[in-house]
């Protein structure tokens, strides 16, 4: 039944709006909506005028291309795509911003590593206009690694501003191009996990309809054009000549046939000049607060319930990377103490640590690194207000309940009969190839080793399916499957989803044959990235993001060229076939892919329902 | 911050929790209210947990609910429900449950040592009472959503019609009417709207029975 509907599903359903509702191009300035962070973003993006918008779907800011892409057929102007991964997304918006025009991409925490070789190329060249959101996760809530990507963009010396409101979201994103203009680098703009899927009232501002419209322009230069690798000196070379000039080390001779940036000069005080900065409370308080992004919320709930905003002061930094330095030593010389409250990783209090070893008399500084602040996970006002009463030397108005909540969270874990993990939905595509994979992996000798990857299938790690034994990240399931076989342990499984195989599964592809690995992969051929949300990919159903047609790549005939030693396309809802078909292919030495071919079940129902309320039948479900 | 509203809505990935707090949401907006809201989708699509927090009120700046602090829980299954209530209801919170579930695979919990019944409807308030919470209004929320809004999918707003009743939520029944109207999937909004009454309707029958 399902297969059946599937088969008349031709084309992707339109993406859902659960997390953005709105036609955010429409409201006029000063209009006030309740909007979502994706709707923030986009319409931040839409006011700068911004003209290339490009992302790789991950959690909590892929639903800000549903919002573009409408825009996109008002401003057909602007180009906004689904990237097959996150390197491409942030390459086409820096070729749009080379190409003079106010250029987007997004991705999630996880994201951010993909685009570090590009990112750290590209960030000395003087590239203007060009701005990266990205999503953390403190608590690891949607992703694999709470990781905190700050780090990596200091790797790459790239500003980093910190929205707190969704108003300030959608400021900062209009904001950051301005700031990239301006610096002459990328800036990151950076959301967490509880603010990307937050809901609040936005003001918003008008649309910069003449910007979006300027022409593309392109400069050619060996000098000043856009290589990371310009001839410009000797016994330097011109990538260190571009670095030496952020750090103000270039020998005057080269400077002036260089761009003037960018400079750390100029970024230092576009940090101090930050207009998302703001100071609050007693200048003369013992304690400060320095915090910023969505947690300053948590700080001003948590002073409010202690009503200490009279007692305490708050210096909110709109920009975490650099901190302003004018701002954080006159915070240093003014207060007694100083905790910084950020979530994830120390990033602010270090350079704070570091602002203070040259300000005399500096404040004593709390945060992370003195146990105050936990590192891992949300840091809500459950956390903060203990915190900061213990440093007003009173007793937390939370405690009994803090004592309860500890005592329940032991009864939940040792007396609850919770499952962890999931399952797929009824009538899932994956469900039959999954659970089958194992089973034949379990019957044949040998250790019966299978690595997951992204995407749904990422379920069947657990019980009842249990199916994969290693899980690490975006496309590299088949990779370590290869490593495993190479070690000698017999063939190894892998198993990827279509969107993970254009990701970056190929590359991997590609490595296994050519280095002989023995491994059967299994791509389950769904047609969407569809725990993200169902976003159109490069083989699902030959749609862009703006509902374009386009070529649907098949898998089949992608992969056959290859030179992979066995390949077959399975029905996905069939057993008996997957059942043979894994016997054959684990049976070859070799590289064995198979792709499982059925349409995500949830594309199939909604499919189901439009068409069941396009011939008016009633029942088609809320 | 007391007289603010803390509204926990919570259900397995699927059953419109997210429609639930959108609607809440925009009704407080549109009702000229201060309202942050914040949500929790599955990592999943279907039977992982899933839930929001909607807050309105003075002093309000997270969305975030701190634990203990939800002036309503709204259930959308069972056993759901008696998770995020463990964590977010107090002695006055008001929880207002589905009476059904949706059993679920995956991982047991390793840690079990002396596992209590969570089998029936019962069990899930018998297990929240021996915790302090006993304003728990259970409702056979999916059947009234089969009979009156045509689908299971209607349960999300049986189960807002009865968080409605309850007072909790400090919103005029004519603005959450219009919302559930304006923000209905597809041709969905007069069914929707129709489960939302059942759901008004289902918990003052209810309540009649109960001394609070
Ligand atoms: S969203 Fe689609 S592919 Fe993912 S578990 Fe559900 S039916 Fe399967």
């Amino acid at each position: 039944m399902a297969k059946k509907a599937a088969d008349a599903a031709t084309e992707l359903a339109e993406p859902s709006r659960k997390f953005t509702d709105q036609d955010v191009h429409l409201g006029g300035a000063g209009e006030v909506c309740l909007f979502t962070c994706n709707d923030s973003i986009a319409r931040g993006a839409i006011e700068a005028g911004v003209r290339i918008a490009a992302c790789y779907p991950g959690a909590p800011v892929s639903y800000v291309i549903d919002a573009l892409a409408t825009a996109a057929q008002t401003y057909t102007d602007m180009h906004v795509e689904w990237s097959a991964n996150e390197k491409c997304a942030y390459e086409t918006a820096l070729g749009g911003a080379m190409s003079g025009l106010r250029s987007l991409c997004l991705m999630k925490n996880v994201g951010v590593p993909w685009i570090l070789d590009p990112l750290a190329s590209s960030s000395m060249i003087g590239v203007a206009g060009l701005v990266i959101v990205a999503g953390d996760d403190p608590g690891a809530e949607t992703t694999q690694a709470e990781e905190d990507f700050r780090n990596l963009a200091r790797f790459a010396e790239v500003p980093v501003i910190e929205p707190s409101t969704l108003q300030e979201v959608k400021d900062a994103v209009r904001f950051a191009f301005e700031l990239s203009e301006r610096v002459a680098m990328p800036v990151f703009v950076r959301v967490t996990v509880r603010q990307g899927y937050s809901r609040a009232a936005v003001s918003l501002g008008d649309i910069d309809h003449a910007r979006r419209g300027r022409a593309a322009w392109f400069g050619k230069s060996v000098i000043n054009g856009w290589t990371g690798y310009p001839a410009i000196g000797w016994p330097e070379t011109g990538t260190s000549l571009l670095h030496k000039r952020f750090h103000g080390e270039a020998p005057d001779a080269y400077l002036a046939l260089l761009r003037p940036e960018p400079t750390e000069r100029t970024v230092l005080a576009a940090a101090d000049d930050n207009p998302f900065n703001a100071t609050s409370g007693p200048t003369d308080a013992a304690l400060c607060i320095i915090t910023a992004g969505f947690v300053a919320l948590e700080v001003a709930e948590s002073l409010a319930l202690l009503e200490a905003a009279g007692e305490v002061a708050v210096v909110k930094l709109g920009i975490t990377l650099p901190v302003p330095p004018r701002l954080v030593a006159d915070t240093l010389a003014r207060h007694r103490e100083v905790l910084v409250v950020e979530e994830t990783e120390p990033v602010i209090e270090e350079q704070v640590r570091a602002l203070a070893s040259e300000v005399p008399g500096a404040a004593r500084i709390l945060g992370k690194k003195t146990g105050q602040l936990p590192y891992s996970g949300e840091i809500g006002s459950d956390i903060l207000i203990p915190a900061i009463a213990d440093l007003l030397g009173r007793p937390s108005p939370l405690a009994a309940d803090a004592a309860a909540h500890a005592e329940t969270l032991d009864f939940v874990r040792h007396r609850l009969p919770f499952r962890v993990g999931g399952q797929f939905c009824a009538g899932c595509p994956e469900t039959a190839p999954t659970r089958v994979l194992r089973e034949v992996l379990d019957a044949l000798p040998g250790l019966g080793i299978a690595c997951g990857d992204s995407g749904c299938g990422f379920v069947a790690q657990y019980a009842p399916i249990g199916l994969a034994n290693t899980f690490v990240c975006m496309g590299a399931g088949l990779g370590v499957a290869m490593g495993i076989s190479h070690a000698g342990l017999g063939k190894v499984a892998a198993v990827m989803g279509d969107s993970t195989f254009f990701h970056s599964g190929i590359i991997e592809l590609i490595n296994a044959v050519y280095n002989r690995a023995n491994v059967l992969l299994l791509i389950l051929d769904n047609k969407s990235s569809a725990e993200t949300g169902h976003q159109p990919h490069p083989g699902a159903f030959g749609q862009t993001a703006t509902r374009k047609v386009t070529k649907e790549l098949s898998l089949e005939q992608v992969i056959r060229p290859l030179q992979v030693d066995y390949l077959k396309v399975v029905d996905a809802y069939d057993p008996d076939g997957l059942r043979r078909t894994y016997h054959e292919a684990m049976a070859v030495k070799g590289v064995s892919v198979v792709i499982a071919t059925g349409i995500c079940a949830l594309i199939v129902d909604r499919h189901r329902k439009d068409l069941k309320q396009q011939h008016g039948i009633v029942g088609a479900g809320a | 911050m007391t007289g603010n509203v803390n509204a926990v809505v919570v259900g397995q990935s699927g059953q419109g929790a997210i429609l639930v707090s959108k609607v809440l949401a925009t009704a407080y907006h549109r009702s000229g209210l201060a309202v942050v809201a914040t949500e929790y989708p599955a990592i999943t699509h279907r039977y992982a947990i899933t839930y929001a927090h909607v807050r309105s009120g003075r002093g309000v700046f997270s969305p975030r609910i701190r634990p203990r602090e939800a002036s309503i829980v709204v259930g959308l299954e069972a056993f759901e429900c008696l998770r995020a209530s463990l964590l977010f209801a107090n002695p006055d919170t008001v929880v207002v449950s589905n009476d059904s579930f949706i059993r679920t695979d995956g991982e047991p919990n390793h840690l079990l040592t002396e596992p209590i019944a969570v089998e029936t409807i019962g069990d899930i308030v018998a297990a929240l009472a021996g915790r302090g919470i006993t304003r728990v209004v259970p409702l056979g929320a999916t059947r009234l959503a089969f009979e009156v809004v045509g689908s299971r999918a209607g349960t999300n707003m049986v189960l807002l019609g009865a968080a409605f009743a309850s007072g909790r939520l400090k919103l005029e029944q004519a603005a959450l009417e219009e919302v559930i109207i304006d923000l209905a999937p597809r041709d969905t909004g007069e069914r929707n709207r129709q489960g939302f009454l059942a759901g008004i309707a289902a918990y003052r029958a209810a309540i009649r029975e109960e001394r609070w």
